[in-house]
């Protein structure tokens, strides 16, 4: 009863519940729908999943702390953008190790088993480009691929000028672009002849 | 992505790249026309094409974070705020102690007088 009506409440009230009256309740609310958010940003930079629980849990964290200071001008979900991707950067800077367990299944239930191999063999090498970009290009890309920010948003998140951000999107982009041609030109298509079944001389 | 043809509007690849992938406007300039008779912003728009899907199977799939994460810091910022709560409680006796020594001394100096 009282989750199903906290669930109502926006963000802000939320705020100004944990915020100003010290409303644990409250802060547990804001903690549990933002986690997800925190969580998977930090796994799309740092490509880690035990790195992104620990940069998730201490973003909250951050979250909380400066909560005084947290101007409601502002969503409190971009404000929390901007925590997660500094601390996955701070670590990103540090760590060289990358270990991305999980592969998402590439959407389309048309496809026959062939065509998914394909499918997940492209993406992980979409996911090793990800990985081998600076991460500071990485964590532009994923917060305007993935989760789908404005490019103003993206300025004040990261903060950069919005030349900056273009650029850095550009060269992300074209990395990753660069690496799906590669390895469409070294995978033989249905319609190429595969090297290893003879052509010739079949009885 | 070709180094020899050169914009004659002088755009950056990052301005093109931004209008080929999201639609954002260049200043006074008509993209499409222009892009149809450019082979150097052609080679822009072709060097970033379709790394977009990769963001769409990466949206779609949108792992959910284990429930320990809000977890451990509401944890820890319970932890947190019974530090805080404790230190101001002991702060507080403590000036009350210091309060209270200090009216000793005052009234055992005032019967020693």
């Amino acid at each position: 009863m009282v989750a199903a009506h906290l669930e109502q409440i926006s963000d802000a009230e939320l705020v100004v519940r944990a915020r100003d009256r010290g409303d644990g309740v409250a802060l547990d609310e804001l903690l549990r729908r933002h986690r997800d958010t925190a969580y998977r940003v930090a796994l799309r930079i740092c490509l880690n999943p035990a790195e992104a629980e620990d940069i998730a849990q201490e973003s909250l964290v951050r979250a909380w702390r400066s909560l005084g200071r947290f101007r409601s001008d502002a969503a409190f979900s971009t404000w929390l953008y901007r925590i997660t991707t500094n601390t996955a950067l701070k670590r990103a800077g540090r760590r060289t190790d990358v270990v991305m367990a999980e592969l998402p299944e590439p959407p389309g239930p048309d496809l026959d088993p062939a065509g998914r191999v394909v499918q997940r063999e492209r993406l992980a090498v979409a996911i090793a480009a990800l990985a081998a970009l600076a991460p500071q290009q990485r964590a532009c890309w994923v917060l305007r691929e993935v989760e789908g920010l404005s490019y103003d948003e993206l300025a004040e998140v990261l903060g950069l000028t919005l030349a900056a951000v273009k650029g850095r999107l550009f060269r992300a982009r074209a990395e990753l672009t660069a690496a799906l041609a590669r390895y469409d030109q070294d995978t033989p298509t249905e319609n190429t002849p595969n090297e290893d079944t003879p052509t010739k001389d079949v009885p | 992505m070709s180094q020899a043809a050169r914009c004659p509007l002088d755009l950056s690849p990052a301005d093109v790249a931004a209008w080929a992938a999201d639609g954002e406007p260049v200043d006074d300039v008509e993209m499409p026309a222009h892009v149809a008779t450019c082979p150097a912003c052609q080679a822009v728009v072709a060097a970033v094409a379709g790394s977009d899907a990769v963001g769409l199977v990466l949206r779609h799939a949108g792992p959910a974070a284990p429930v320990a994460v809000s977890e451990r810091a509401a944890g820890r910022i319970r932890i947190e705020r019974t530090a805080a709560a404790l230190a101001a409680a002991l702060v507080d006796a403590g000036a009350r102690v210091a309060s209270a020594a200090v009216d000793y001394l005052v009234l055992r100096h005032r019967r020693d007088e």
